[in-house]
């Protein structure tokens, strides 16, 4: 009896061990930085480039990047480098070229393939408990950090959204217009 | 030794009412912003004896340095900082860079 608890608790133990040191070890940023590309094209296939101008016209990169190194838990941080690792081995693999030359559909496929790559997919309490230990995932912080970045860009608020810079009179209550962009300011 | 003692307590005694009495107000404002200083005023005028607590740097008028910025030209954008979360749990929630 005790070996099997024992067992168990090695089975729980050991990755959860493994994944406690992957997570708390200290983040390679240079690699983070040298990724400027991909995360970059990463951003643009979540915005594409339409009449409105897309996230690498905006220098979601760059705020992305800023953000990761300066302004995340160092869990996320790792899990965001690691994310990005993952995708460059997933398009070697697959498509066997670098994820800026993939198609658009092979640049959509990548992404699909992403949040499906944690557990508990479908349960919310394992999943807030999965969150308050292990952070974000590559796909939630990717996806949040290119929104926040483009809606506050000068290219997204201005030309993405409708940006008033000096609003002016305070309305309480303005009725949307067909095709009206959003607010850029809250 | 015990008229020592007496002697020793009656002068702490001496110094816990002065004390006493410097640290004591009729009225304590915390934070000096869009009321409280205006609190602090007319609590003044009123004749209460009134201690002002600021933890903010002195701001006079005019010196709104990110008033005109645009969200893009703060490093963050105006995002919580977790710089700050940390140092302030409680009140990083009401502030921003700006």
């Amino acid at each position: 009896m005790k070996g099997v608890i024992a067992t168990a608790a090695l089975a729980v133990g050991a990755p959860s061990i493994y994944e406690w040191l992957r997570l708390s070890r200290k983040p390679d940023l240079q690699y983070l930085v040298s990724r400027k590309k991909l995360i970059g094209e990463l951003a643009e296939t979540i915005i594409p480039e339409t009449d409105s101008p897309g996230a690498k016209s905006a220098g979601v990169e760059e705020y992305i990047i800023y953000c990761v190194s300066n302004n995340l838990p160092r869990k996320e941080v790792n899990c965001f480098i690691d994310g990005l690792h993952k995708v460059e081995h997933y398009c070697l693999k697959k498509y066997d070229t670098t994820y800026e030359k993939c198609s658009i559909a092979n640049k959509n496929e990548v992404f699909s393939m992403l949040p499906n790559s944690r557990l508990y997919h479908n349960n919310n309490f394992l999943k807030k408990v999965d969150r308050k230990f292990r952070g974000r995932s590559f796909f939630t912080l990717f996806r949040e950090l290119t929104i926040i970045g483009y809606c506050t860009s000068e290219p997204g608020a201005t030309k993405g959204l409708a940006y008033d810079f000096v609003p002016g009179s305070y309305e309480s209550c303005i009725s949307l217009k067909k095709n009206q962009k959003a607010w850029a300011t809250k | 030794m015990h008229l020592l003692k007496k002697k020793s307590e009656s002068v702490g005694n001496q110094i816990k009412n002065i004390m006493n009495e410097s640290v004591t107000y009729d009225a304590i404002v915390i934070g000096s912003g869009i009321s409280g200083g205006w609190a602090a005023k007319e609590l003044c005028e009123k004749g209460l004896k009134t201690l002002l607590l600021e933890r903010g740097r002195e701001v006079k008028h005019g010196d709104y340095p990110t008033a005109m910025l645009s969200p893009w030209q703060f490093k963050n954008r105006l995002q919580p900082i977790i710089a700050d979360e940390e140092e302030n749990p409680i009140q990083s929630i009401v502030y921003d860079e700006s």
